[in-house]
C-alpha cells in the first residue's frame, strides 16, 4: 500500500474508534466471507472478480449494528481493495434474520488498460510491446446493503450479503460467510 | 483530506444519534404502527432487490444489467409502501398497538341493557 491508501484506511478505522468505548458492553461480531464482485465500472473494470474479506460489528443494543470491514480481490490486471463501514438494521422474521443497511466505502482500484489508435491497432511502446495505461485510484463510494442471516450453532451465524455500490459506479458485491457473535445472551434475541 | 474528514465525522455521528432516541419515543413509534410499517417497506425493498438480483442469471454478462437491482429495490419499496398504507387504513388494529382490542358488543349497551335491534319480529300466542 502506498501512503494515500494507508491514510484512507486509517481514516476509516479511526472514524470508528468513538464507537468502541460507548459500546463496551454490547454484542460484538467478527466474520469472514467469500464472494464475487460484479462491477459495472469504473472504466477498465468489467470482469467478475472473486473476493475475500472480513468484517467487525458492534451492536447498538437493538436492531442497529455498526459494521466495518475490508475485502480484496484480484483478476489480472485488476486489483481491488475495499474498506467499508455501514449501519445495518436487522429485521427478524421467524427463524431468519434479514437485514438492510447503508454505508460508505474507500476503494483502491488498480488496473492496466490496453491502448489502441484510431484504426484500432495496438499502440506499441519503445520496446515493441503493447502499451498499457496504468490506473491507480482511490475512490470514495456509498452503498446499500441487503442480506439474510441464520443462526447455526452457539455464537456462529451464516450470513449472505448483497452490497450494491451506487457511487463510484454500480458495483455489486455478493458475499457468503460465517459470523461469530460474542457477548450475546440469547442467539437471535 | 477534507473528504476523509467529512467521512470520519459522518461515521461518528450515528454513535451519538441513534442510541439517544429515548425509550418513550420508541414506544410511541411502535404504538402508532410506524415501526411495523417501516419494517414492511424495508422488507419490500429487500425482496425487490433479491428479485432484481435473480434476473441477472439470465444474461451472459450480468455486469451490463446491474441496473435491474436498484430498479427491483425501488419497485419493492413502492410496493411495500402501498401495501403497508393499505393495511394501515383497512386493518389499523393489526398495525397499531395503541388502539387496543376491537370493542365487544357489551360496549354498545347502556346500563347493562342491550340496545334494541333495528329490526325485530315477535309473535305472541
Amino acid at each position: 500500500m502506498t501512503t494515500p491508501h494507508r491514510w484512507a484506511g486509517w481514516a476509516l478505522i479511526f472514524s470508528l474508534l468513538p464507537i468502541l468505548p460507548a459500546h463496551a458492553d454490547r454484542v460484538k461480531e467478527y466474520g469472514a466471507f467469500l464472494g464475487d464482485i460484479v462491477p459495472g465500472g469504473p472504466d477498465g473494470n468489467e470482469e467478475i472478480i472473486g473476493i475475500g474479506g472480513g468484517r467487525f460489528g458492534i451492536s447498538s443494543g437493538e436492531a442497529l449494528t455498526y459494521e466495518a470491514g475490508f475485502l480484496t480481490g484480484a483478476q489480472a490486471p485488476v486489483i481491488w481493495r475495499n474498506f467499508f463501514a455501514d449501519m445495518r438494521f436487522d429485521i427478524p422474521v421467524q427463524d431468519i434474520l434479514p437485514h438492510v443497511g447503508v454505508g460508505l466505502d474507500v476503494i483502491h482500484f488498480q488496473t492496466k488498460i490496453a491502448q489502441f489508435d484510431d484504426d484500432n491497432h495496438p499502440i506499441l511502446d519503445a520496446s515493441g510491446n503493447q502499451y498499457y495505461r496504468e490506473i491507480n485510484k482511490i475512490l470514495i463510494g456509498a452503498h446499500v446493503l441487503g442480506g439474510i442471516q441464520t443462526h447455526l450453532v452457539g455464537p456462529a451465524w451464516l450470513r449472505a450479503d448483497m452490497k450494491l455500490n451506487i457511487i463510484p459506479a454500480l458495483i455489486l458485491t455478493i458475499g457468503v460467510g460465517l459470523e461469530f457473535r460474542l457477548g450475546e445472551a440469547k442467539p437471535g434475541a | 483530506m477534507k473528504l476523509l474528514l467529512s467521512l470520519a465525522l459522518f461515521l461518528s455521528t450515528p454513535v451519538f444519534g441513534a442510541d439517544t432516541l429515548s425509550g418513550v419515543a420508541r414506544e410511541q413509534l411502535g404504538d402508532k404502527g410506524l415501526r411495523r410499517q417501516a419494517t414492511m417497506i424495508l422488507l419490500g425493498g429487500l425482496a425487490g432487490g433479491a428479485v432484481g438480483l435473480s434476473t441477472l442469471s439470465f444474461y451472459g454478462r450480468p455486469q451490463d444489467r446491474l441496473s435491474y437491482i436498484p430498479v427491483g429495490i425501488a419497485l419493492g419499496l413502492i410496493g411495500g409502501t402501498i401495501y403497508s398504507t393499505y393495511q394501515m387504513i383497512n386493518n389499523p388494529r393489526e398495525m397499531r398497538t395503541d388502539l387496543g382490542e376491537p370493542p365487544s358488543r357489551a360496549v354498545w349497551t347502556v346500563g347493562n341493557e342491550v340496545s334494541p335491534p333495528l329490526l325485530q319480529w315477535k309473535m305472541d300466542f
